[in-house]
C-alpha cells in the first residue's frame, strides 16, 4: 500500500466520520494519529500527540482568539449594538429599504467591535428585525439581511477566523486581520448595493419609514456610536501602525468594551461576567481543539504526501490556474453546506493551501477569500448557522423558510465580491504591503 | 436506580467541570488585565510588566484544557448532525455511544502521551525561559488533567446514551 493511498484514504475516512456524525475535533484527531500510526509507527503518533495539543495552546501570538471573543461578549453586554442601531436609522432610516441597510452598516461596526458573526445576528434579530417587520419590511428581506450582515464581523478586524486561518497556515497574524479591512468595507457596500437594487425593484417589501428625525436628534444620536468608533480605531489604527500586536490590541479591546459595558450597565452586575467568561471558554476551546486536531490531521496529510500528488496531477492536467480556483470555490461552497467555518477551513486547508500556493497564489489573499467564502457559507441551507439563529432568536417573528427564502440576493452578492477580489487582489494586499508584512 | 445513580455521578461531575471552565474564564480575565497592564506600563511608563510574555503564554494553555471537559459538557464541540438526525432514536443512541467510546480512548491516550510529555519535562527540570523563569512542567502536566478530563466527560456521555437508550427501550416494549 502506498503512502499516497494511505492519504487518500484517510481524506476519505474523515469525510465519511464528519457526515456520521462524529465531532470534528474527534474525527480529524483520530483520522490524523491513525494515519501517522501507519506511516510512521506508534512512535511517530505518540510524538505528534504529546506535543502539539500542547505546543499550539502555549503561545503568546494565538492568545488574541480568547481576547478577541471576550471583547465580544463584554460589547454585547455593553449594549454596543443597540447604539449603532439606534443611530443607523435615525440618519438613513428614510431612504427606501433605510432600515435594512442601516442594519448592514451598524452589524459592519458591531461586527468590527466584536469579531463574532453568530452574536452579531442574534443580538441584531432582536434588535432590527422587529423594528423593520412593524415598518412593513417583507419577512424574507428583513430575516435574510440580518443573518448576512451578521457575517460581517468574520471580515473586519478583529476577526477570530482571521486568526483561525494564519495559525493553521503559518501566516502573520496582524497581515490577515488588516487584509480583511478594505475586502470588509467593500463587502458591506455591497451587500447594501443589493439590498437597495432589490427593494427599488420590489417597493412593496420595504416601505418608506414616515417618522423624521431632526438634524439636533441626527447628531445627538452619534453621541451614542463614539464609544463604537474609538474603540474601531484604536484597533485597527494601532495594528496597522505596529503600536500593538494582535494579542495587546484584543486585550486592549476587551479592556474597553469591559470598561464601557461597566459604564453603560452601571457596575458589575448588570454585565453578568460569570456568562461572559464562560461563553469566552467555551468559543475559545472549542476553536482551539479544532485548530489542534487538523495540525494533527496536517502532519498526516504532508508525511503521506498526497498533496504533492494532488499539486503534481494539476500540472500535469495543465488546467488554467483561474479553473482550479474555480473549481476550489465549489468545493468550499459544497463544505460550507455542511460545517461552519473554522471546521471548513481546519479540514480544508490542510489540502487546499499547498495546491493555491503552488500556483502563485498569494496566501493572505487566499485567507481573505476563503473567509469571505465561509460568510456566504453561514447562510447556505441546509446548514445555514446565521439563518438558524435569526429564525431562533426571533422564532415568533420569522421560521427558518423565510429566512432561506431571502438569502439567494446575497449568496449572489458574496460571489460578485469574490469575482472583485479575483480581478483585483490588491483590495486585499494594499494594506499589509504598506505595512510591509506582505 | 442505577440510572439514578448515574444522573447523579453525571450531574456532580458536571458542576466540578463547570468549575474548572469557570477557572478557565478568570484566566482569560485575568490575561486581559495582565496585556493592559504591561501595555500601559511600556508605553506610557518605559516599565513592562515582567513575565507578561510567558504568564500570557502558561494562561492559554490553562484556558483551553480548562474549558475542553465543560465545552463538551455544554455539547460546543462542533459536529454535523444532518444525516444521523434521520436515525431513529434508538439508532442515534447506540451509534452515539460507539462514537463517545471512541472519543474516549482517543482523548486518554492523547492525556497518556500528554503526561509522558510533562514527565520527560519534570525529568529535565525544564525552566520556561524569559524575563522570569518558572518551571513548564505543572503546565504541561495540568493540560494532561484537561484532557483526561474530556476524556472522562465522553465516557459519562456514553454511559447516559445507553440509559437513554434502555429508557427508550423499556418504553417500547410497554
Amino acid at each position: 500500500m502506498s503512502e499516497t493511498f494511505i492519504g487518500l484514504s484517510g481524506i476519505i475516512v474523515l469525510v465519511v466520520s464528519i457526515l456520521a456524525g462524529v465531532h470534528i475535533v474527534l474525527a480529524l484527531g483520530l483520522v490524523g494519529t491513525l494515519g501517522i500510526f501507519v506511516l510512521a509507527g506508534i512512535k511517530g503518533a505518540f510524538s505528534v500527540l504529546s506535543t502539539t495539543y500542547f505546543d499550539f495552546t502555549h503561545s503568546y501570538h494565538f492568545s488574541c482568539i480568547p481576547m478577541f471573543v471576550l471583547m465580544g461578549a463584554f460589547a454585547i453586554a455593553a449594549g454596543i449594538g443597540q447604539d449603532t442601531f439606534e443611530a443607523a436609522t435615525k440618519w438613513i432610516g428614510r431612504w427606501r429599504g433605510g432600515l435594512a441597510i442601516g442594519t448592514i452598516a451598524s452589524c459592519a461596526a458591531f461586527g468590527a467591535a466584536t469579531g463574532t458573526s453568530v452574536g452579531t445576528a442574534a443580538l441584531f434579530s432582536r434588535l432590527a428585525l422587529p423594528e423593520m417587520l412593524k415598518q412593513g419590511y417583507d419577512k424574507a428581506l428583513a430575516s435574510a439581511c440580518v443573518a448576512i450582515a451578521g457575517t460581517l464581523a468574520m471580515m473586519i478586524p478583529p476577526s477570530a477566523l482571521m486568526v483561525v486561518y494564519a495559525i493553521l497556515t503559518d501566516q502573520s497574524i496582524g497581515a490577515l486581520l488588516i487584509a480583511g479591512v478594505i475586502p470588509g468595507i467593500v463587502y458591506a457596500i455591497i451587500l447594501s448595493l443589493t439590498t437597495f437594487i432589490w427593494v427599488t425593484k420590489n417597493p412593496s417589501i420595504a416601505p418608506v419609514v414616515t417618522r423624521r428625525f431632526t438634524l439636533k436628534e441626527k447628531i445627538y444620536s452619534l453621541r451614542l456610536t463614539g464609544p463604537l468608533v474609538l474603540c474601531i480605531i484604536s484597533i485597527i489604527g494601532g495594528l496597522y501602525a505596529g503600536v500593538f500586536t494582535p494579542t495587546e490590541a484584543g486585550a486592549a479591546g476587551a479592556m474597553m468594551t469591559f470598561l464601557l459595558a461597566l459604564i453603560k450597565q452601571k457596575g458589575l452586575r448588570g454585565i453578568n461576567l460569570k456568562f461572559a467568561l464562560l461563553e469566552t471558554v467555551k468559543t475559545s476551546t472549542m476553536v482551539f481543539l479544532i485548530i489542534t486536531s487538523a495540525i494533527v490531521f496536517s502532519k498526516f496529510m504532508s508525511l503521506s504526501g498526497v498533496v504533492v500528488l494532488l499539486g503534481d496531477t494539476i500540472n500535469a492536467w495543465q488546467l488554467n490556474r483561474y479553473v482550479v480556483w474555480a473549481i476550489i470555490i465549489c468545493l468550499y461552497l459544497l463544505l460550507g453546506m455542511i460545517l461552519d467555518c473554522p471546521s471548513m477551513l481546519a479540514v480544508s486547508l490542510p489540502i487546499t493551501l499547498p495546491i493555491m500556493t503552488n500556483l502563485g497564489f498569494n496566501p493572505v489573499w487566499f485567507g481573505i477569500c476563503v473567509v469571505l467564502l465561509g460568510e456566504i457559507a453561514l447562510i447556505t441551507p441546509p446548514v445555514g448557522v446565521n439563518c438558524f439563529v435569526v429564525a431562533g432568536a426571533a422564532s415568533d417573528l420569522v421560521d427558518l423558510n423565510d429566512v432561506f427564502r431571502g438569502v439567494l440576493p446575497y449568496v449572489i452578492a458574496g460571489i460578485v465580491m469574490l469575482i472583485i477580489l479575483t480581478i483585483f487582489p490588491s483590495l486585499a494586499l494594499w494594506l499589509p504591503q504598506t505595512m510591509g508584512l506582505d | 436506580m442505577k440510572a439514578q445513580w448515574f444522573n447523579n455521578v453525571y450531574t456532580r461531575y458536571g458542576i466540578f467541570a463547570k468549575w474548572f471552565g469557570l477557572g478557565a474564564g478568570i484566566a482569560a480575565f485575568l490575561m486581559m488585565f495582565l496585556i493592559f497592564a504591561d501595555i500601559i506600563g511600556r508605553k506610557f511608563f518605559n516599565s513592562p510588566v515582567e513575565g507578561a510574555y510567558e504568564i500570557t503564554e502558561s494562561l492559554l494553555t490553562f484556558i483551553i484544557f480548562f474549558g475542553v471537559a465543560y465545552t463538551q459538557l455544554e455539547r460546543s464541540h462542533v459536529r454535523v448532525t444532518l444525516f444521523t438526525d434521520r436515525l431513529k432514536p434508538k439508532a442515534q443512541n447506540v451509534w452515539l455511544t460507539m462514537v463517545y467510546i471512541i472519543g474516549f480512548l482517543f482523548f486518554v491516550y492523547a492525556a497518556y502521551c500528554m503526561f509522558c510529555f510533562a514527565w520527560d519535562s519534570w525529568k529535565v527540570r525544564e525552566v520556561k525561559w524569559g524575563t522570569v523563569e518558572y518551571p513548564l512542567y505543572p503546565v504541561k502536566a495540568l493540560a494532561g488533567v484537561g484532557m483526561l478530563l474530556l476524556g472522562i466527560q465522553f465516557l459519562l456521555d456514553s454511559i447516559r446514551e445507553l440509559f437513554l437508550f434502555a429508557r427508550q427501550d423499556k418504553e417500547t416494549n410497554e
